[in-house]
């Protein structure tokens, strides 16, 4: 009766030998381009048109990359996946980055992707709402844990009654006082097509700023600083490139990836990255994709100090220069 | 004694493949962390200790999100029976009264609860309603398939016997109908006692807040999650099912409560 046992184990054994199989490593392609994977946040928006202008005018060929561009969604979990190495790059608020990384997460924030994250609470004109202080008390529809929102609840002295994020416009255009994440540059355009009079709270406004970043996992920056480097530059002249335009081609492409993008949204989207110059800041000079470490250390220094994070982060640490292409390099102050 | 070693054998068993998935556990996180490094590996497969470690101190928070889950489970739950039932009651009353409505309660059914979800928030808002409401609509549909099953399906020679001895149609209903669907309708109660804890859970998934501090079982799914706080997600799972055990294994006694004195299901003992 030996095989009562034997053919439990050798069907172990065998789906064993089946997992070990699945573990296929990408190196090279034949056309001799590096292929890399961005995960971004959200489906082909306006938001990251940088990213589809470099891949449509062949700014990542010209570097030896052959970029994919994986769309997010509700459930992207770009962290997840830069950080166990199945993508390469991953975009998000600079501010939940140093959270992760106050976490010992290793990840390497490799350049900016907007000098201001676009996020912002949109409220009804009629809640009475008008600064971050009316907020206590409140409902508010975010991504729980969000650094940003425990760093207003704990600025402005609120409690918040905070109910997940599902992504839709629905229960805001039902209740004047609902209050929801969103981004100045995208859910306005909705609002004001359904007729309903809404405004944004900027959190940029509140005098928390965190850059919208570039990011990566700190054991392939180190194994591959050379591709990181033509990345980042192949990624910021595609940015340039698509905020002084013309855009049509990436458009298309964000159109026929996600057909909810028509034209006319990703115009109002542009202009209002355009209006508050999210790309490329508010300096005289154009700082697109560049980070200072003085300002994020500023950043981090501010949720050490309303205790968002525990232990502190080194800026340089985490948001090393050395990526960044030369010009950039060269503002950056001291 | 042939029947102690049995009962020692089916004992150990379970321990021994508990012990053998514990370690095959170890030695994959062991391999992941040493192969990216254990910052990671924390984070995708923790190491049982580490999770254990995460409930324990986060004990306080998954304890009260617990027993919100359990309230919402409870109420919805308690809902599902009580309402499922009276519905069987109705639909067994009368031929055309089932030939009118039973359609319509399969249409029910067949819609998915997570479609129907974000409907029922818009409509009752964040919080307990909405979640109890998931709960209910989860186990719902087993109590009165169930039921109105065991309504009709009486013997035919008992109800002859009833109809011979001049018997009401209340008195049939009373003494005959419902006595002969009770273990149809317990068997819907343990299916819905089974869905309750999931149920209150995905409603949580969709209707859970931070109100009063921590939310349900769900809500701490998406914190968690979006917090890459992976241990302690593993904890919340580890807790979610304790929760559905403890529900089912209540619920399993009430069955047996209620049957135990004439069922032959529940009953040890042949009468003699």
């Amino acid at each position: 009766m030996k095989n009562k046992l034997l053919y439990p184990l050798a069907a172990l054994l065998s789906a064993s030998l089946l997992f070990t199989g699945c573990g296929t490593e990408k190196e090279t392609a034949e056309n001799g381009l590096i292929p890399i994977t961005l995960q971004t946040d959200w489906y082909a928006q306006a938001e990251h048109g940088g990213f589809y202008q470099a891949v449509v005018e062949g700014y990542y060929e010209e570097v030896g990359l052959d970029v994919t561009i994986q769309q997010g969604g509700p459930n992207a979990m770009g962290t997840q996946k830069v950080v166990s190495q199945s993508v390469e790059f991953g975009i998000g608020r600079a501010d939940d980055i140093v959270v992760h990384a106050a976490n010992k997460l290793p990840l390497v924030i490799v350049s900016a992707l907007m000098q201001h994250d676009p996020q912002a609470l949109l409220v009804h004109e009629e809640s009475g709402i008008n600064s971050f202080k009316d907020l206590d008390g409140r409902t508010v529809m975010a991504t729980p844990g969000a650094a940003m929102i425990r760093f207003l609840e704990k600025r402005f002295d609120i409690s918040i009654n905070l109910v997940p994020l599902d992504f839709g416009m629905s229960r805001f255009l039902a209740d004047v006082n609902f209050v929801q994440q969103c981004f100045i540059t995208n859910e306005p355009y909705y609002i004001k097509k359904e007729g309903a009079n809404a405004k944004t709270l900027l959190i940029a406004d509140s005098g928390y700023d965190p850059y919208r970043v570039i990011f990566t996992s700190r054991g392939y920056a180190t194994k591959n600083p050379e591709i990181v480097k033509a990345f980042v530059a192949a990624s910021n002249k595609g940015w340039k490139s698509y905020m002084a335009g013309p855009r049509e081609k990436a458009n298309a492409l964000i159109t026929q990836l996600h057909p909810k993008m028509t034209e006319e949204f990703l115009n109002y989207s542009v202009k209002a990255m355009i209006e508050n110059h999210l790309i490329e800041g508010n300096e005289a000079e154009d700082q697109t994709g560049l980070i200072q470490p003085k300002r994020m250390q500023g950043l981090i220094d501010n949720l050490l100090e309303v205790g968002v994070i525990d232990t502190s982060v080194d800026a340089h640490d985490l948001a090393p220069t050395k990526y960044l292409p030369a010009d950039l390099q060269a503002m950056v102050t001291k | 004694m042939a029947s102690t070693s049995k009962k020692i054998q089916s004992a150990l068993l379970p321990i021994t493949s508990g012990a053998i998935i514990l370690a095959v556990w170890y030695l994959i996180s062991y391999w992941y962390g040493r192969s990216v490094g254990y910052d990671v590996q924390r984070i995708i497969i923790p190491f049982p200790h580490q999770i254990t470690s995460a409930l324990w101190s986060e004990r306080e928070v998954l304890w009260q999100s617990t027993r919100q889950t359990a309230l919402s489970a409870l109420i919805g739950f308690v809902a599902a029976v009580s309402v499922g039932y009276a519905l069987s009651m109705l639909l067994a009353s009368a031929v055309w009264v089932k030939k009118a409505l039973y359609p319509w309660v399969l249409v029910l059914q067949m819609t998915p609860v997570v479609v129907l979800a974000p409907i029922f928030v818009l409509w009752m808002g964040q919080g307990l309603p909405s979640i109890t409401a998931i709960t209910f609509m989860i186990g719902f549909f087993p109590v009165v398939a169930n039921t109105t099953m065991g309504l009709v399906s009486t013997d035919r020679n008992l109800l002859d016997l009833f109809e011979m001895s001049n018997a009401t149609k209340a008195q049939e209903i009373l003494h005959l109908r419902v006595p002969y669907a009770m273990p149809y309708f317990l068997t819907g109660m343990k299916i819905a006692g089974t869905l309750a804890p999931i149920g209150a859970i995905s409603g949580d998934l969709f209707a859970g807040s931070s109100q009063g501090g921590v939310g349900g079982i769900g809500y701490m799914v998406i914190l968690y999650n979006s917090q890459l706080k992976i241990p302690e997600l593993f904890a919340t799972a580890l807790v979610a099912c304790m929760l559905g055990f403890v529900f089912v294994g209540c619920v399993n006694w009430l069955h047996w409560y209620l049957l135990k004195d004439w069922h032959d299901s529940a009953r040890k003992v042949e009468n003699t």
